[in-house]
C-alpha cells in the first residue's frame, strides 16, 4: 500500500513538474520569440536544404518579399554568390559541424534587385548531430559599406590628385619648399634642388634664408610680404637670391600657410621659379630703350636743323646760277649754265620732297584740323589740271557725291598734296582719252563720314608686279626717261604717308595700255553738328539760317507773302523793300546777308537798283544779289553777272529752290570768311614776302652793297614785270621765259622767296610752253603782291 | 538555482537509495516548490539545503561526503549534455581555467539568473594547479566531487586538496595535483 502511495505521489509529482515545465519554457520561447520579432536584425532560419523556413519582420522588410513569397525563398534567390563565395564553400562553412557561427559580409538582393550588404552571424542547426539548417542574424551595413567605399574612393582620389599636382609642379620647374613655425626647411623637391643647386640633404633642416644667403633687406621683403599675406592679400614677389655656387639668381616667390586639421599655423609653404633670365631681359630691353630714345632725341635735333642747314646753301646755288645766267655767256657757257639750272631745280624739288618725308617719318607732320570745302577743293585741283592736260585729247571729269554739303574737318595741305600728286601722275602718264575724279560718301555715322574718293585715267598703266612697290619711296616703274615722265619717286610714297597719318587707305589697280585706277579711302568729321546755323526744313533737306537779316526787295505783295511766310517758318531774318527806292535807302545804312531782287518793279527795276548798289558806296556794295524774275527770256544765269546779279532764281519756285539758292551762296561767304580769317591770322604771324634770314646769307651784314641792291632792284624791276606782262598776254613763251627768269633772280637776291618761286613756276611752264592760264594765274598773284615787297622794302 | 540540479540530486538519490528515500525527502513541508522540480525551472538553494541535510540525517552520511558524490555523479550530465565545454580543453588543467573564463559566462548568457560559484584559478606548475572557490552557498565539495570526475574525462587522476580560506566554507582553496 504504502508503495502505490509513493507511485502515486511521483506520478503527480512528475505531472506537475511538466506542466511547470512547458509553462516555463512556453514563457522562455514566448520571450525569444517576441524579441527575434522585434528586433532591427535580420532573422532567418534555413533548413538544410537551404529554404527559409523562419523569418521575422525586419528580413521581410529588408528583402521586401511577402509573408507568402517568403517562405518559398532558397537563400540563393536573395544571397549574391560571387567567385569568393560559392555556394559549395558556404556550404563547407556552414556546416562546420563543431557549431562555430561566423560572421561575413555577404551581398543580398532584394525583390526589387537593389543590393545590400550585410553583416552576417550564421550559426549552424544540428538535430542528433546532424546538420539541420541554420540560423542567421544580419545587419544591413550597406550604408557603412558605401561610406567605406565612399571613403577609400576619395582616398583615391586624394592620392591621384596629389601626384597630379605634385608632378605638375615638377614639370614646372617649380621649386616647393615647406618650413615650419621655427623656419627650417622641412621638406623640398627636386626642382628646388635643380634651382638652388643644393642636393635634398643639404637642404633639409636649414634655414632657407641661410641657405639662399639672403640680404638683410630680402630678408626684410620677405617679412613685410608674409605680414602681406597674413592679412589675407594673395602675394607674388621677386627676390634676389644666391644658388649653392654663390651665383646670384632671381627668384619668383608666392608663399602660403599651412594649416594642419585644426586650422593651426604649422609652416609655410613657398613655391620659387627662376626668372634670373627674365631679369637679364627687362634689363637689356630697358638699356635698348634709352638707347632708341637717344637716337631719336638726336633725329629730332637733326631735323630741327636739317631744313634751314639745307635750303639755305641750295638757294644760294640757285641764286648764284641765276646770277651767272644774266653775266655775259658764250654759247657753250649758257648752254652749261642750263643745265646746272634744270638740276638745281630738280634738286630742290627733291630736296623738298625728301624734307617731308622724313618730316612724316618721324610722325613730324600735324594734322591740321582745318575747316575745309572739299568739293571746292577738289575742283581747283582738277580745274589745274584741265590747264595741264590743255593740249592733249585728255578729258578731265569731276564727280562730287552731292550729299557732301556741308564743311568737314580736315588736313586741307595734306588733303592737298595727295590729290595734286595723284592727278598730276594721272596727268603726267595718260595721252588721251580721260582722268577722272569720283567722290562718293560710303557712310555716314552721326557726324563721322567715311569718303571713298577714285582717280583713275586711262594712260600707260602699271605693270602689275609694280603694283605692290610704287608706294615706295624712289621707285619709279616708267622706264621711259624722258623729262616729261622725271621725277623724285617719292611722290606716291608721301601720297601714301598722308594718307595713313590721316588714318585712311589707298589702293591701286591697273591694266598696262589701258590705264590706272586709285581709290583712296578718308574718314571726315563733319562740321554739321558744330554749325548751329544750318536748319532741317524737311526730310533730308537743310537750309542755312545766315546772322544778318535778307533783304526781299519785291513790289508785289503776294509774292512777298509767299517768301516772307517761308522765311517765317524757317525761322530767318529778313527786312522787305518795297520797291528799288526803299532797297537803296536799305542799304546805305544795313549789311544785309542776301538781297532778292525782283526785276519787274515800277520806278527802279531790279537792274537799276542792282547797279546803283554795285556802283556806290553803301554797305551791300559786294553783298549777294540774287535776281528774281518770272521771265527769262533776257536775264539768264550765264549772263546775271554782267547786271552785277550773284545768280537767279526763276518764278515761281519751290521753298526747296529757295533754300538751294540761300544754301550756295552763304556757305561759300561763310567758308570764304573763315578761311581769309585763317588767312588774316597767317598774314599776321608769318607770311612776309621778304625773309630776312635770307638776306642774311646774301649780303652777310654788308649794309651798302644791299641798298644797292635794292636801289637797282627798284628801279629795273617795273620795266621787266610789263616786259612779262606783254609777253603773257601776246603768249610768247620763250618772251615769257626770259622775263621771268630775270625776275625770278633779281627777287630772290632781295629775298622775296616767294615771289621768286612764282617766277620760277612761270618760267618753268613758259619752257614747257603750256600752261599759260596757270601762268596767268601766278602772274596775278604777282601782281597782287608787290606793292608788299615795295613796302617791306622800303622798311628795311 | 537551476532545477536541474535539483533533478539530478532527486536521480542520484533514487539511484543510490530508492525512490522511498526520494519521496520523504519530497515531502520535506519546508520545500516551497512543493517538491515538484523540473530541469528547466528555477527553485531556492535553501530546498537543496534541507533536502541534503534530511538525506544526511536519513542515510548518516556526512553531508560534505554526500555533496562530493553528487559531485562526482552530476559530472555526468555535464560532460553529455555540454560535451563541447570538455573538448574546448585539451587538459584538465586548461578545463579547470576555464570554467570561470569561459564557461561560467557562457551559462550566465543563457540563464542570467544562474547562481555560480566564482574561480580564481592558476597553474603553480606542470602538475599542480591552485583554485579558489568563492560562493554564498558554500558547496565547496560539490566542486571537489565535480573536478574528480572532469579529470577523468581528459584520462588524468588528480588528488584535490581542500583547505578553507574563511571559516564559513564561503571561500575554499583547492590545489589540485595530478598523479602521474
Amino acid at each position: 500500500m504504502k508503495e502505490i502511495e509513493v507511485l502515486k505521489r511521483r506520478i503527480q509529482r512528475e505531472i506537475k513538474a511538466r506542466k511547470s515545465a512547458e509553462r516555463i519554457l512556453e514563457e522562455k520561447a514566448l520571450e525569444l520569440f517576441s524579441a527575434v520579432q522585434k528586433m532591427n536584425d535580420v532573422f532567418l532560419r534555413l533548413d538544410s536544404s537551404g529554404c527559409v523556413r523562419e523569418f521575422n519582420p525586419a528580413a521581410q522588410k529588408l528583402l521586401n518579399y511577402s509573408q507568402a513569397e517568403f517562405l518559398k525563398l532558397h537563400f540563393t534567390d536573395f544571397v549574391i554568390i560571387n567567385e569568393d563565395n560559392s555556394i559549395e564553400e558556404l556550404k563547407k562553412i556552414i556546416q562546420n559541424q563543431d557549431g562555430t557561427s561566423f560572421l561575413q559580409g555577404i551581398q543580398v538582393k532584394t525583390r526589387d534587385g537593389k543590393i545590400l550588404h550585410l553583416e552576417v552571424n550564421a550559426q549552424p542547426v544540428f538535430k542528433n548531430k546532424v546538420y539541420n539548417g541554420v540560423i542567421l542574424v544580419a545587419r544591413d551595413i550597406s550604408k557603412r559599406m558605401n561610406a567605406e567605399k565612399a571613403y577609400s574612393d576619395a582616398q583615391l582620389a586624394l592620392k591621384i590628385s596629389e601626384q597630379k599636382y605634385r608632378g605638375i609642379i615638377e614639370n614646372m620647374d617649380l621649386g616647393v619648399v615647406e618650413v615650419n613655425n621655427e623656419n627650417v626647411i622641412v621638406k623640398t623637391n627636386s626642382s628646388f634642388c635643380k634651382l638652388t643647386g643644393y642636393t635634398e640633404e643639404e637642404i633639409l633642416f636649414k634655414n632657407p634664408d641661410k641657405l639662399l644667403q639672403l640680404s638683410e633687406e630680402t630678408i626684410q621683403i620677405i617679412k613685410h610680404h608674409t605680414e602681406k599675406r597674413k592679412r589675407g592679400t594673395k602675394d607674388i614677389y621677386e627676390i634676389k637670391a644666391r644658388r649653392k655656387t654663390g651665383k646670384e639668381i632671381w627668384l619668383l616667390i608666392s608663399g602660403g600657410p599651412i594649416l594642419n586639421v585644426e586650422g593651426k599655423l604649422v609652416g609655410t609653404i613657398g613655391i620659387h621659379y627662376d626668372i634670373t633670365e627674365r631679369k637679364q631681359l627687362e634689363e637689356s630691353i630697358k638699356l635698348a630703350r634709352r638707347e632708341a630714345e637717344k637716337a631719336q632725341e638726336a633725329e629730332k635735333q637733326f631735323l630741327a636743323n636739317i631744313s634751314h642747314e639745307i635750303k639755305t646753301p641750295l638757294n644760294v646755288i640757285v641764286g648764284m646760277t641765276n646770277l651767272l645766267k644774266d653775266t655775259k655767256l658764250n654759247a657753250e657757257q649758257d648752254d652749261l649754265i642750263n643745265v646746272l639750272l634744270s638740276s638745281t631745280d630738280i634738286l630742290q624739288n627733291l630736296i623738298s620732297d625728301v624734307l617731308h618725308i622724313s618730316k612724316v617719318d618721324a610722325g613730324k607732320v600735324l594734322v591740321e584740323k582745318d575747316l575745309i570745302d572739299l568739293p571746292k577743293i577738289l575742283f581747283d585741283l582738277t580745274e589745274m589740271i584741265k590747264t595741264k592736260v590743255e593740249n592733249k585729247p585728255v578729258e578731265v571729269i569731276l564727280e562730287i557725291d552731292p550729299s557732301i554739303n556741308s564743311l568737314y574737318y580736315g588736313d586741307q595741305r595734306l588733303l592737298n598734296q595727295v590729290f595734286l600728286n595723284l592727278l598730276s601722275n594721272a596727268s603726267k602718264f595718260t595721252e588721251k582719252g580721260f582722268i577722272s575724279l569720283k567722290v562718293k560718301v560710303l557712310e555716314k555715322n552721326e557726324n563721322r563720314v567715311k569718303v571713298f574718293f577714285e582717280v583713275s585715267d586711262s594712260g600707260i598703266g602699271i605693270k602689275e608686279k609694280d603694283l605692290d612697290i610704287i608706294f615706295d619711296r624712289f621707285i619709279q616703274v616708267t622706264e621711259i626717261n624722258s623729262i616729261k615722265y622725271s621725277g623724285t619717286g617719292l611722290g606716291l610714297s608721301i601720297v601714301k604717308k598722308n594718307i595713313l597719318a590721316l588714318n585712311g587707305s589707298i589702293e591701286v589697280d591697273s591694266e598696262l595700255g589701258k590705264g590706272s585706277t586709285f581709290t583712296v579711302c578718308l574718314e571726315f568729321e563733319d562740321s554739321l553738328k558744330s554749325f548751329p546755323d544750318y536748319k532741317k526744313i524737311n526730310l533730308g533737306e537743310e537750309v542755312f539760317i545766315p546772322k544778318l537779316p535778307i533783304l526781299i526787295v519785291e513790289d508785289n505783295p503776294l509774292n512777298r507773302k509767299y517768301i516772307t511766310k517761308i522765311f517765317n517758318k524757317w525761322g530767318i531774318s529778313y527786312e522787305i523793300a518795297e520797291h528799288g527806292m526803299e532797297a537803296v535807302e536799305k542799304v546805305k545804312t544795313t549789311l544785309y546777308s542776301i538781297i532778292f531782287m525782283d526785276i519787274q518793279m515800277p520806278v527802279l527795276d531790279g537792274y537799276k537798283t542792282t547797279s546803283w548798289i554795285r556802283k556806290n558806296e553803301n554797305q551791300c556794295k559786294d553783298a549777294i544779289i540774287i535776281a528774281l524774275t518770272a521771265s527769262t527770256l533776257s536775264l539768264m544765269p550765264g549772263n546775271v553777272a554782267k547786271y552785277g546779279f550773284n545768280d537767279i532764281l526763276p518764278k515761281p519756285f519751290k521753298p526747296g529752290q529757295l533754300s538751294a539758292m540761300i544754301n550756295k551762296h552763304l556757305k561759300q561767304n561763310e567758308t570764304n570768311s573763315i578761311q581769309t580769317n585763317k588767312e588774316k591770322k597767317e598774314e599776321i604771324t608769318v607770311e612776309q614776302e621778304i625773309d630776312i634770314s635770307i638776306l642774311d646769307d646774301l649780303y652777310q651784314g654788308d649794309l651798302e652793297y644791299f641798298k644797292e641792291m635794292i636801289e637797282i632792284f627798284k628801279e629795273t624791276m617795273p620795266e621787266e614785270i610789263s616786259n612779262l606782262n606783254t609777253a603773257i598776254k601776246s603768249e610768247n613763251y620763250h618772251a615769257i621765259m626770259q622775263s621771268a627768269h630775270k625776275l625770278k633772280s633779281n627777287f630772290a637776291m632781295v629775298g622775296a622767296k616767294r615771289l621768286s618761286e612764282n617766277f620760277q613756276i612761270i618760267e618753268s611752264l613758259s619752257r614747257q610752253n603750256d600752261s599759260l592760264n596757270t601762268i596767268k594765274e601766278n602772274f596775278a598773284s604777282i601782281q597782287e603782291r608787290l606793292n608788299q615787297v615795295y613796302t617791306e622794302l622800303n622798311k628795311l | 538555482m537551476k532545477g536541474v540540479v535539483f533533478t539530478e540530486f532527486l536521480e542520484m538519490v533514487e539511484a543510490e537509495y530508492g525512490y522511498e528515500l526520494v519521496d520523504k525527502l519530497l515531502d520535506n513541508p519546508g520545500l516551497e516548490s512543493g517538491g515538484v522540480y523540473t530541469t528547466v525551472g528555477t527553485y531556492s538553494h535553501g530546498e537543496m539545503v534541507l533536502m541534503l541535510t534530511q538525506l544526511s540525517k536519513e542515510v548518516g552520511a556526512d553531508p560534505h561526503v554526500l555533496l562530493k558524490a553528487f559531485g562526482n555523479y552530476i559530472c555526468g550530465y555535464f560532460t553529455k549534455h555540454y560535451e563541447a565545454f570538455y573538448k574546448r580543453a585539451d587538459n584538465l588543467f586548461s578545463f579547470l581555467i576555464s570554467i570561470e573564463e569561459h564557461i561560467h559566462v557562457e551559462v550566465r548568457k543563457l540563464y542570467p539568473d544562474a547562481e555560480l560559484p566564482k574561480f580564481d584559478t592558476e597553474i603553480i606548475d606542470e602538475n599542480n594547479l591552485k583554485m579558489i572557490y568563492s560562493s554564498k552557498r558554500k558547496m565547496s565539495d560539490l566542486a571537489v566531487g565535480l573536478i574528480e570526475k572532469s579529470a577523468e574525462y581528459y584520462k588524468e587522476t588528480v588528488t584535490i586538496k581542500k583547505s578553507n580560506i574563511s571559516e564559513d566554507e564561503t571561500k575554499v582553496e583547492f590545489i589540485v595535483t595530478k598523479v602521474v
